[in-house]
């Protein structure tokens, strides 16, 4: 099954399944999890269903195209159930065999995996799901977000696309896939893996980036004072994202790292707080006030 | 007469948690039931990572009422003068609601008391066990819990079915928005329905029967006979280590071993980190030849059947990626030189206020050297001084960075490559073993010393910062560290006075005296509440014998835990009891007067304590040889060889005398026995044979 097929039978099954099929976000987010549709989404108690395919960037994972499992750039696609079904591990196999996976002869694992965010102040409880070996999923209860208690709270899977293909294709080397109509996978994404791992590791004007963060970081800031918490928090990814790329560098020392961190929670919970305010204004005042 | 059986379904609950949490329902449904004097003839539990489950036969269907006594004051204050009860009584009455017409005497031990019956019926199992399981579920705990459902009760994962079936009959309970039913889950993947189950013959079949075999030990015998066969297949054997086993046995309710292969040419690369990736990352088992050398092959366990090789294949090739990785990573840390790796640590904070990664390898270099001069291991101060200048290096490796639980073993392999002698890498290699007080002994002598002296900069500098532990809770592996030191120490039968390595490293990191000494002061403390610990807990030491030796308050470690071995041996011997009483006998005396001084051999007086004196003075000597060669049961010996004239000098004696010199010099005199005792222990803590 090729990757485009792999996108399209999640989305028509979790469409199925009563979600609205999103499109991913249009700036570097590190994980589909960053991307507003589920940020904001599993604040505050209004139910959502969601499925969407989301690009994701790991600068420090980029390997110059040599690696045949590893890329700085990668697609997740995402569902986010909320509140969480009673079901929500058969609907996941279900899933799987929607894609033609026979469960009954494949090692499928849940094995522990709590997933935490320091910079959004999130974190979850779960499992990474493993087939045959292979990490496929991860599957995860949030807990909180913004720094914020969630109630209801979410349940949110996150399928690694490329691994679902590798698994589905046999295919033991990512470039090997094929993306769809005879288009293989290197040729739509070699290139591109090739000069931003050399730009991640080793041409990136540090300097540079160290002041576009400290930028992004006031307009931010600034954005919040507005009340403007959307545009806030592009300018929080882009904080993100640069702060990436300069830890694939090695250019944060620990102490430097803590600070920075703790810079992106404030303003993590500051955006998630106001958030909170403007859906929520009176409905439920002791949620609001956890953050501000 | 009745069974009950329970079920637990949850959703997959980490490995490592489930014994934990099989432990703590049987230990709380026998507590429930024998609260309410509900005897059983048998319990028997069984759990894997997604059930959880408790039977037990032999139950009565009632309690049987009983009679229970209260008792309440003595006799003698329970009246005042004039005979009318009073105020204890009167209290005694009123807490238990009841009026002075019931009461009635008792005799006991201490004389003659008041006492009360109240009168208990038995209550009906069914109602005792429906009550008791909400109280259980939500008395467990857990390393992390969560919460997913309107309930907001937190629980390690969410629960899927609760079964409580008590002769056949369901027990209606509710917890966690999850209501009690007689159905249950079968294998995830292999049975498509649930199950519906109202005896225990019934649930044992048909889990056998829908694919989950729920017996901790037949699994256990299923692996370990399946992955025999196979390694002889390899003309090879396997020896399953003990915790991938246990990881195997509860991730597996229906457990099939397969093999696998991977490209030779991986066998390059260091073992260690083989064997690190398989295990740690992918859960696989390592296969070795017959001399040892590690194979290119492997075990795994899969939870479904692996007729067509999916299982066995995919894991191959999952193992062939993370090699792959490895050895870009092991290739690209090479390209540097190690040593100089050290500039790099000038920016890898250690802990905030306490330095960077660099300071903290020059406190363990002069902490090392120290503890070499300790130790009497002063050959090996050179080499180790470099070790410790080099140990932290990989910290900053890509390889660590991605897998920290390779630090230390990274660096002593990199070191190696360097062609550094083995006296300075295996160091390295081996400084962050062993974590905590852990089964398998410490042999490397370098490397126990280089992990010594790390754990106590770690400990001290962490206790500098007012960093706490509680019972529960140890982020910075304080205590972890701490039991790590000791079980070092006795391993490697390392004879020194911690207290001096504790100041040492005190004084690295604080330079206020007071401050100082406070923090020495909480160093170690700590470790008289680990040893104390790990001696009782870990060696199965009595307590009354720990007591004895650490009341002794140094911390020379070693020697202390050879004198509880050697106060354990005499605790079966007739020697103990006299030197009991002999040491109450001294204690009593000793510990009237806090001034000591010497004894003034022209103040003795009596006949009975100059011959005390004369033959102290001769024995003594011998003691301290018997002390220098760690003789300590020889030490007791000498002074239970002593005891007829002691007691002859108690007997005759009289240490109060009037006359102050007489007085002081008698009790000083008892002060150089019980001294010479406290040497070895204080036996006055040693309780009769328990």
């Amino acid at each position: 099954m090729s990757v485009q097929d792999i996108i399209l039978k999640l989305q028509e099954f979790w469409s199925l399944n009563g979600c609205v099929i999103a499109s991913g976000y249009d700036m570097e987010v590190g994980a589909g999890t960053m991307t507003p549709d589920t940020f904001f989404r599993v604040l505050g108690t209004r139910p959502w269903k969601v499925a969407y395919w989301q690009p994701s960037r790991r600068p420090d994972d980029g390997r110059y195209g040599d690696n045949p499992n590893r890329v700085q750039k990668h697609n997740q696609f995402q569902v986010i159930l909320k509140p969480i079904p009673s079901d929500g591990q058969s609907l996941y196999l279900n899933s799987l065999y929607h894609l033609g996976v026979d469960i009954r002869i494949h090692d499928i694992k849940f094995d522990e995996d709590n997933w935490a965010s320091p910079s959004l102040g999130a974190w979850g409880v779960g499992w990474q799901v493993m087939c045959d070996g292979l990490e496929i999923t991860q599957f995860t209860y949030f807990q909180q977000a913004g720094g914020v208690e969630l109630n209801p709270n979410s349940l949110e899977i996150t399928y690694g696309v490329e691994r679902l293909a590798s698994f589905l294709d046999r295919k033991s080397n990512i470039y090997d896939l094929e993306w769809g109509h005879k288009t293989s996978y290197r040729d739509l994404r070699h290139e591109e893996e090739r000069q931003f791992s050399i730009y991640n590791f080793e041409a990136a004007n540090i300097p540079m980036l160290r002041d576009t963060f400290r930028m992004y970081h006031d307009e931010a800031t600034r954005l919040v004072e507005n009340g403007l918490y959307l545009p806030a928090y592009d300018y929080l990814l882009k904080c993100s994202h640069t702060f990436n790329i300069m830890d694939a560098r090695k250019a944060i020392s620990v102490a430097e790292r803590t600070t920075l961190m703790t810079e992106m929670r404030d303003l993590a919970g500051a955006i998630a707080g106001l958030y909170l305010k403007r859906i929520q204004p009176q409905a439920e005042p002791g949620e609001s006030e956890k953050n501000g | 007469m009745a069974d009950f059986l329970f079920e637990l379904g949850v959703e997959e609950v980490p490995v490592s948690e489930v014994p934990r949490i099989r432990d703590q329902l049987a230990a709380a449904f026998r507590m429930e039931l024998e609260n309410e004097h509900l005897g059983m003839d048998t319990m028997e539990v069984a759990a894997t990572n997604r059930r959880f489950m408790v039977y037990v036969t032999g139950l009565p269907h009632q309690a049987n009422d009983r009679t229970e006594v209260l008792t309440g004051p003595s006799k003698r204050i329970a009246y005042d003068a004039a005979g009318n009860p009073a105020i204890p009584l009167l209290k005694f009455l009123e807490a238990n609601g009841t009026s002075q017409d019931d009461v009635r005497e008792v005799e006991t031990a201490k004389g003659i008391y008041m006492a009360v019956e109240r009168r208990h019926k038995g209550q009906k199992t069914h109602r005792v066990i429906e009550k008791a399981i909400p109280r259980i579920l939500a008395g467990l705990t857990f390393r992390k819990a969560m919460v997913w459902n309107d309930s907001r009760i937190p629980f390690i994962r969410p629960i899927r079915n609760i079964l409580a079936v008590l002769d056949g009959e369901l027990i209606a309970v509710e917890f966690a928005g999850v209501r009690s039913s007689h159905e249950i889950d079968a294998h995830p993947l292999l049975a498509e329905d649930k199950l519906e189950i109202h005896s225990y013959r019934e649930y044992i079949e048909k889990l056998h029967k829908n694919f989950v075999i729920p017996g901790e030990r037949e699994r256990e015998k299923i692996i370990l006979q399946d992955a025999i066969s196979m390694a002889a297949d390899l003309e090879t054997a396997v020896e399953i280590d003990a915790d991938m086993l246990q990881y195997y046995i509860f991730n597996n309710e229906y457990p099939v071993v397969f093999t696998g292969e991977f490209d030779r040419r991986y066998l390059t690369l260091p073992q260690e980190i083989i064997a690190e990736f398989m295990r740690n990352e992918k859960k696989l088992h390592p296969i070795h030849d017959g001399s040892g050398r590690m194979i290119n092959h492997f075990i795994g366990v899969s939870n479904v059947p692996d007729e067509h090789r999916n299982v066995a294949g995919g894991n191959e090739k999952v193992i062939q990626a993370t090699f792959e990785d490895a050895s870009f990573f092991w290739e690209s840390d090479r390209n540097e030189a190690f040593p100089a790796l050290r500039e790099k640590l000038s920016t890898l904070v250690f802990h905030e206020g306490l330095g960077t990664f660099l300071d903290k390898s020059t406190r363990i270099q002069t902490l090392v050297a120290d503890l070499c001069r300790l130790t009497g291991h002063t050959a090996m101060t050179e080499d180790l001084k470099k070790a410790a200048e080099w140990c932290k290096n990989d910290l900053v490796t890509r390889m660590v960075g991605e897998f920290p639980s390779l630090q230390g073993i990274m660096g002593g392999l990199y070191l190696r490559e360097t062609g550094v002698s083995e006296s300075i890498w295996r160091p390295v290699y081996a400084h962050y073993e062993p974590r905590g007080y852990t089964p398998d002994p410490v042999t490397h002598l370098g490397g126990g010393l280089l992990a010594i002296s790390d754990k106590i900069d770690n400990i001290a500098a962490f206790l500098s910062k007012g960093i706490r532990t509680s019972s529960s809770s140890d982020p910075y592996g304080i205590r972890r560290d701490a039991n790590s030191v000791i079980k070092v120490i006795l391993d490697l039968g390392l004879d020194f006075d911690l207290a001096d390595l504790i100041r040492h490293a005190c004084s690295l990191l604080v330079s206020d005296e007071t401050e100082r000494n406070m923090l020495v002061k909480k160093v170690v403390d700590l470790f008289h509440i680990r040893l104390d610990n790990v001696m009782r807990e870990n060696l199965a030491i009595r307590h009354d014998v720990v007591d004895a030796v650490i009341a002794n308050a140094n911390l020379e470690i070693y020697r202390l835990h050879l004198k509880t071995l050697e106060i354990s041996e005499m605790l079966g011997t007739p020697a103990i009891q006299p030197l009991v009483i002999l040491h109450k006998r001294l204690k009593n005396i000793s510990r009237s007067d806090d001034e000591l001084g010497d004894v003034i051999p022209e103040h003795l007086h009596d006949q009975e304590e100059k011959v005390l004196y004369d033959i102290l003075r001769q024995t003594q000597p011998t003691i301290n040889r018997h002390l220098e060669l760690r003789e300590f049961r020889a030490v007791a010996a000498e002074i239970l060889q002593m005891k007829p004239l002691i007691d002859n000098f108690f007997d005759n004696v009289l240490v109060m005398a009037k006359e102050e010199d007489l007085r002081r010099n008698r009790i000083a005199l008892v002060r150089k026995i019980d001294h010479i005792l406290m040497q070895v222990a204080d036996f006055t803590r040693i309780m009769e044979s328990e």
